[in-house]
């Protein structure tokens, strides 16, 4: 939705996950337009909607055309708007790369905490931050969306993503395209130089996913079974989290690089570094695989298909395909979980030593 | 039950723990409530989970966990839990 805010000051704005300052009588476009509604609306801030940009820029609209060879040509400028997770702007490299491989200067409009993630790609021209400037889209020569695709029942992310943008992607070619970043290259060595022995299997494990619908609840036990038995092992996880389960217990010999730098973009170097990965159904596994490091992912309310299907380096744990899984739900929370705890069943059933055989099985190929 | 399998309950019953009192912590403080209100609320809020974990995972019907490779072959099918592995002793 495009907007304004009908003011003569700039305006402070705060979701639940960033701030920003628009400006007054200023165009903006946002994607993810509820949840901005619902803050102008308790707010009292005063606002105009001005349209959605299929309507706006109809000829602008990459994905609705029969035909989109007219915007790929050297110089051409796409700009691709979204407000999912990092695990999204990830779907969307290799597609991005084509572009750019095809001539196209593509930039990106994603939330504040995940412009990080493709941020200086060879790849990509620019990373913007939402809301953007409804005048930065206009001067684009073509704009994609993918509202509603990414998540499609059934289909594999990047055929789907294939069918809508109709750029031809060989089946080799639908995994993430990340390149580490040579600063975050340089910290990671100096991170394991100091902190990990060479001896050691090291093994990062994600503590969470973004939504507990994706959370496996055993991530913590894992690792000290992983700890236990002599691995080295790497806590992946928000700053926040981190700090406040180093607080509440005892963390001791663990191993947090989020507490040396926070960001997706540094964590995809100290996973390159690794002998595992280990983590829920988000963003950390598609990193490991762009970089080459095997990965045990566990999948409960999505279908490993619709995510991995063409991916070399993950394997994975989820129920069979019964009662209450893989119900595809976005929710923060799953309706069937247990009002303490508020993991999802499909996925509090893979016990920790379930996923202790199989990073044995990997580890051992 | 051997050493190991102690430790992993052990360890379970603290997560379980840890994550709830972090969202009740969240909702007390955002709640207008001080902490220690909010450590006294999880203190009971703790004993009714345990009672009430067991209970509604009988209701559940556990399946078997797949382990595939890349290529998506199976290499292993784990036999239903029955929820062994919760907190529900």
């Amino acid at each position: 939705m495009v907007f304004q805010i009908n003011s003569n000051k700039p305006v402070e704005i705060a979701t639940p996950t960033s701030k920003f300052k628009l400006k007054p009588n200023t165009p903006y476009y946002f994607g993810g337009w509820g949840v901005l509604k619902q803050i102008f609306d308790t707010n009292g801030i005063k606002y105009s909607m001005l349209g959605e940009l299929e309507d706006l820029i109809p000829d602008k609209v990459f994905t609705k055309r029969k035909n989109n060879n007219d915007m790929i040509f050297n110089g051409s400028k796409i700009l691709i708007t979204r407000s999912g997770g990092a695990g999204d702007m990830l779907f969307f490299s290799p597609f991005i790369k084509w572009l750019h491989d095809h001539g196209c200067e593509v930039r990106l409009a994603c939330k504040e905490q995940y412009r990080e993630v493709l941020s200086g790609q060879p790849f990509m021209a620019a990373v913007y931050r939402l809301p953007i400037e409804y005048r930065i889209i206009k001067q684009q020569n073509g704009w994609i969306s993918a509202r509603g695709v990414i998540e499609a029942f059934k289909y594999n992310v990047y055929d789907m993503l294939v069918t809508h943008l109709r750029i031809p992607l060989k089946d080799e070619e639908k995994r993430p395209v990340f390149i580490p970043l040579d600063e975050n290259e340089k910290m990671a060595d100096q991170f394991f130089e100091k902190y990990v022995e060479k001896s050691k299997k090291v093994i990062a494990v994600q503590l969470n996913a973004t939504a507990n619908t994706r959370t496996w609840p055993y991530s913590i036990p894992l690792a000290s079974l992983l700890k236990s038995h002599g691995y080295k092992v790497i806590l992946l996880g928000s700053y926040n989290q981190i700090t406040t389960l180093s607080q509440m217990s005892n963390m001791n010999g663990y191993l947090f690089p989020q507490l040396v730098k926070n960001d997706y973009a540094f964590s995809a170097s100290i996973v390159k570094r690794c002998d595992l990965l280990v983590g829920p159904d988000s963003a950390m596994y598609h990193f490991a695989e762009a970089v080459g490091t095997k990965a045990l992912v566990f999948f409960g309310p999505f279908k490993p298909e619709n995510r991995i299907k063409y991916y070399k380096h993950v394997w994975t744990l989820s129920p069979e395909e019964k009662y209450c899984v893989h119900c595809q739900s976005h929710e923060g929370f799953c309706k069937r979980s247990n009002i303490f705890t508020n993991f999802s069943p499909c996925l509090e059933q893979i016990s920790p030593q379930i996923a202790f055989e199989s990073i044995l099985h990997i580890l051992n190929l | 039950m051997g050493p190991g399998e102690a430790l992993i309950r052990e360890l379970e019953k603290k997560i379980i723990e840890i994550y709830t009192r972090i969202d009740i912590i969240g909702e007390a403080i955002t709640s207008n409530l001080d902490e220690e209100t909010a450590m006294k609320i999880i203190s009971r809020m703790n004993k009714v989970s345990m009672e009430k974990l067991g209970k509604t995972w009988d209701g559940r019907v556990p399946v078997k966990t797949i382990f595939r490779d890349p290529t998506g072959k199976i290499i292993k099918e784990y036999p239903a839990p029955g929820w062994k592995y919760g907190i529900s002793d």
